[in-house]
């Protein structure tokens, strides 16, 4: 019966419901940065080495894909094919960014993502996993439901979706962000090598953007940049727990010391903005292309449905002098309350 | 105005499915993300190799100092190996479980982005032609900082060198060569490319210590990994 009781309380724990603005933001800051990294491809003229077939512009020669999706399995990189993929998913990113045909956009920009990048394996960086993980979510998630053109075919905006797709991108980020900080067990990562990882990163040729002996002299500062990197990477699985513990709080909850230690400051504001500090450095210092712009862009699905309205009026309001088209009314049903996951 | 979640609203089978399903994506994520090494294994050439010597030199080292549980540093070695290989099967195992799921949704998760160490000696690529008629190769791609060639090249050519060191077939470093005669030729239409050399040139990164007293030499190993491609 403790058992059943507990299973209850987990699907009910999923299959809450919140505004729909914080999967609108996510939607649209990621939708930008796929169409940023796409532009990327497109300015620096290496479309056709990256995805076509050696005779015909490309460079490597094509492995039978692994992946199911893959339309190469079914299609040949001709340079015509690479192309219509290209601009297809290009397009496909903008009605996702807009809002218009939500779901089906979702779905082409995931099958595209996943053709390409297997087709570019051995060109692939993290940032290009990291899309393809994440538009499998965009696909399940209810991502149009406000802020986007759908919505307002429909007329408004819909009162509420699922909790459980921004739970999971909350979780997904947290995976990467964790799993990439234990894999840092190596003895520079540590005072065995003196926390030297840092400075032997800025001392990379071609990542690091300029030759790294300038490191030398501020070492300490590496020093300090590679203990913060690596444990703010390691503990950020804190951001959701402190999501979960504050918002258990507010429903009444009675925690011991420790917990309510953890409950009492919301840790997001820290980890965002270090978090913020820590890829503006990265992307000023070394050479990864879109990882660190599509990292951020996923930061929104950290914030509350209340949080994402403010965000968007508020650019909304710089843009275009008004507040924006099928934004989601406060509903008169829901309680004045903090805004807890 | 703010709000606690409210309660759902679809059907009961519903709510159980999306239990179900969200579980068990968790479940295949996190199997797939575990910590280990790249590729899942650890082969005696792998741990031949500079980086991965100087790195378990460093740590056993250390933990031979600090935590002898055995007599020498090469029986912890063996220790750790075997616990890293068991680790490696039993986790391996569970991935085959999972990964028909996550080829359909969007891959595994390999986040070693900035994970591992970067490396104490690091590799540059160098591209050499020999052009038709003439007697020697004459340098075309050095990939070092600051040469005109290594700001050119798009930020995705560095994995491929890195791809192209671990090891890729021999296809790709034909396809490769070629990319660099194509180039050539577009360059120098009246010297024809009729050999292509890649190599790496190993560079051993001086300590801030060294640099700072004026000793930053990076003593580079020319001519590893050598590949030469000829014209048919």
């Amino acid at each position: 019966m403790i058992g059943m009781g507990l299973w209850r309380r987990y699907v009910a724990f999923w299959n809450e419901r919140e505004g729909p603005e914080s999967l609108a933001l996510v939607r649209i800051t990621f939708a930008a940065a796929l169409i940023g990294n796409l532009l990327e491809q497109l300015l620096a003229g290496i479309v056709l080495e990256l995805y076509a077939q050696p005779e015909r512009g490309g460079i490597f020669p094509l492995e039978y894909p692994d992946t199911p999706l893959s339309l190469f399995r079914w299609l040949t990189p001709t340079p015509l094919v690479v192309w219509v993929l290209f601009w297809g998913q290009l397009l496909a990113a903008i009605l996702l960014m807009v809002g218009l045909f939500t779901r089906p956009a979702a779905l082409v920009c995931f099958v595209i993502q996943i053709t390409l990048t297997q087709r570019m394996r051995i060109w692939a960086f993290g940032g290009d996993f990291v899309f393809c993980v994440f538009l499998y979510l965009m696909v399940l998630a209810p991502c149009g439901a406000a802020w986007g053109l759908d919505a307002r075919r429909r007329g408004q905006a819909r009162a509420d979706v699922p909790c459980w797709p921004r739970r999971l991108m909350i979780f997904q980020l947290t995976i990467i962000y964790v799993t990439t900080g234990l894999m840092k067990i190596g003895s520079t990562w540590s005072f065995m090598e003196s926390w030297s990882a840092l400075y032997l990163a800025l001392n990379l040729p071609g990542i690091a953007r300029w030759q790294g002996d300038w490191a030398a002299w501020v070492y300490p500062l590496t020093q300090v940049g590679t203990f913060v990197s690596k444990w703010w990477e390691i503990t950020f699985f804190m951001v959701a727990l402190n999501m979960r513990l504050r918002r258990r709080v507010a429903e009444g909850k009675k925690y011991g010391p420790l917990r309510r230690v953890l409950a009492r400051w919301d840790l997001r504001v820290p980890y965002i903005v270090l978090g913020l500090l820590f890829h503006i450095s990265l992307t000023i210092l070394l050479d990864l292309g879109f990882f660190s712009v599509v990292m951020v862009c996923l930061y929104p699905c950290l914030f509350q449905p209340n949080e994402a309205r403010r965000v968007l009026e508020w650019c909304a309001g710089r843009l275009f002098r008004r507040a924006p088209s099928g934004s989601t009314p406060a509903s008169p049903a829901r309680p004045a309350q903090p805004d807890l996951q | 105005m703010s709000t606690i979640p409210t309660p759902a609203t679809a059907p009961i089978w519903r709510q159980h499915f999306v239990a179900i399903f969200v579980t068990a994506h968790i479940l295949c994520v996190l199997i797939s993300a575990r910590p280990g090494p790249p590729g899942g294994t650890v082969t005696s050439a792998e741990l031949n190799h500079p980086e991965v010597k100087a790195e378990l030199e460093s740590s056993v080292g250390w933990l031979h100092r600090h935590i002898p549980w055995r007599e020498t540093e090469e029986e912890m070695m063996r220790d750790l190996l075997a616990v890293v290989q068991t680790y490696n099967r039993i986790t391996g195992a569970a991935m085959d479980r999972v990964r028909p799921y996550l080829e359909i949704a969007g891959g595994e998760q390999h986040w070693h982005m900035f994970g591992g160490t970067p490396p104490r000696f690091p590799l540059l690529m160098i591209v050499e032609v020999k052009p038709e008629k003439e007697r020697g190769f004459v340098l075309f791609q050095d990939l070092n900082w600051g040469t005109k060639e290594s700001s050119a090249m798009n930020f995705r050519h560095r994995k491929v060198h890195e791809n192209m060191h671990v090891g890729e077939s021999l296809e790709v470093w034909d396809a490769y060569a070629r990319y660099w005669a194509r180039h050539w030729n577009e360059e120098h239409p009246d010297r024809p490319a009729e050999r292509v050399r890649l190599s790496f040139t190993r560079l051993h990164t001086p300590s801030a210590e060294q640099v700072r007293q004026g000793e930053s030499d990076r003593k580079p190993e020319k001519g590893l990994q050598i590949y030469e491609w000829k014209r048919p």
